[in-house]
């Protein structure tokens, strides 16, 4: 019986029985855009809020960065929105071809399926001792087929919705220039650092 | 009249006019320590965002749609970044905030300006902190300035 299993593992797991059916062209799209903002909060809520209009959603959020995934096909309108509310100081896109991956993906979850399928016709047939066995075998490969559905579901996901990266820069890091010129002593007086001084004494 | 009273009565009236200044009741934001001083308010929270009050004089004397525009162009510029503007009522007297950023050491930095012209004087409000300490705070500042009665110098 162990030989039999070997077998089967062998012709499947290795590919043999397996399709080689390349698929048409399936692209994951990736964007990563850094733009100049006056204020980091209030850009990503609007980033965020525009992805969902249009069927996304963010998967990372933080100080610096937020990550949207949005609909494949409406990556171009998040990338025009964010470029023309806000200036771009940086942007770079790659488009990675998953379909070799998928196809290899496919093909493996296809003949550990029909392994499975094997395995249950020999149960049919098998002793006490046996079924013991294959059911092992069979569990162990369960787990191995419900990975490789992961891993589809993950690669399609990948196809299906663009990943689009903003990176934060604040507007200017220049100290503002509190040197008063204006012809009104009070309003010379104003400023962050002079305020900041007067606590700090 | 005695040359008591002849003398008393001037100090009197001087003493009366002076005392004339209404206080400037103001209320720090909740959950920030108020430092006394008898010409503003000073409050400054565990986190260092700050909170000050000040009455000026008017001078030279303008209304508020002079003095909003001037303190608008003042700080863009000196090259702050103007986040959000607009009117802010406190005791039933309108003003005008203006918030902005600006860069402070490593830190980027909120710094909040609050007027409100009244006659001959002028109140000002200035708030700031670090950009997300201030952010948690701004809803109690804006609280803060709203619930204060700014027609009257020195803490309530």
């Amino acid at each position: 019986m162990k030989r039999i299993i070997f077998t089967l593992a062998l012709l499947m797991g290795g590919g043999l029985l397996s399709p080689a059916g390349h698929a048409a062209e399936q692209v994951a799209i990736g964007s990563n855009l850094t733009i100049q903002v006056p204020d980091r909060d209030k850009t990503a809520a609007m980033t965020i809020g525009k992805a969902e209009a249009l069927g996304g959603y963010f998967s990372t959020f933080s100080k610096e960065t937020v990550t949207l995934k949005v609909p494949a096909d409406k990556s171009g309108e998040l990338i025009s929105y964010v470029k023309a509310n806000w200036k771009p100081v940086q942007e770079s896109y790659r488009s990675e071809d998953v379909a070799p991956s998928l196809d290899q993906a496919r093909a493996r979850l296809k003949a550990k399926q029909e392994l499975y399928a094997q395995f249950e016709k020999l149960l049919a047939t098998a002793n006490a001792a046996d079924i013991i066995e294959v059911e092992t075998a069979a569990t162990k490969l369960i787990g191995e087929i419900e990975v490789l559905k992961g891993r589809l579901r993950a690669l399609q996901h990948r196809i299906d919705f663009a990943t689009v990266t903003i990176n934060f820069r604040l507007l200017q890091r220049e100290r503002p220039r509190d040197d008063g010129n204006t012809p009104f002593a009070w309003l010379n007086e104003l400023g962050l650092e002079n305020l900041m001084r007067e606590f700090e004494q | 009249m005695s040359t008591l009273h002849r003398t008393l009565l001037p100090l009197a009236l001087v003493a009366l006019l002076i005392g004339c200044t209404p206080p400037l009741r103001s209320e720090a934001p909740a959950d920030f320590g108020t430092y006394e001083n008898p010409k503003s308010l000073q409050a400054v929270s565990p986190d260092r965002v700050v909170y000050q009050v000040k009455r000026l004089e008017n001078k030279p004397f303008a209304d508020q749609g002079f003095w909003q525009v001037a303190l608008k162009e003042r700080l863009a510029k000196a090259g702050y970044v103007i986040t959000e503007e607009g009117a802010i009522e406190s005791g039933g007297r309108k003003g005008y905030y203006v918030e902005t950023t600006a860069p402070r050491g490593t830190a980027d930095y909120m710094y909040l300006v609050a007027l409100f012209v009244q006659d001959k004087q002028l109140v000002v409000v200035e708030s700031a902190g670090e950009l997300a300490a201030y952010k948690a705070r701004r809803e109690k500042i804006f609280a803060a300035i709203r619930a204060s009665d700014l027609t009257g110098a020195g803490p309530r």
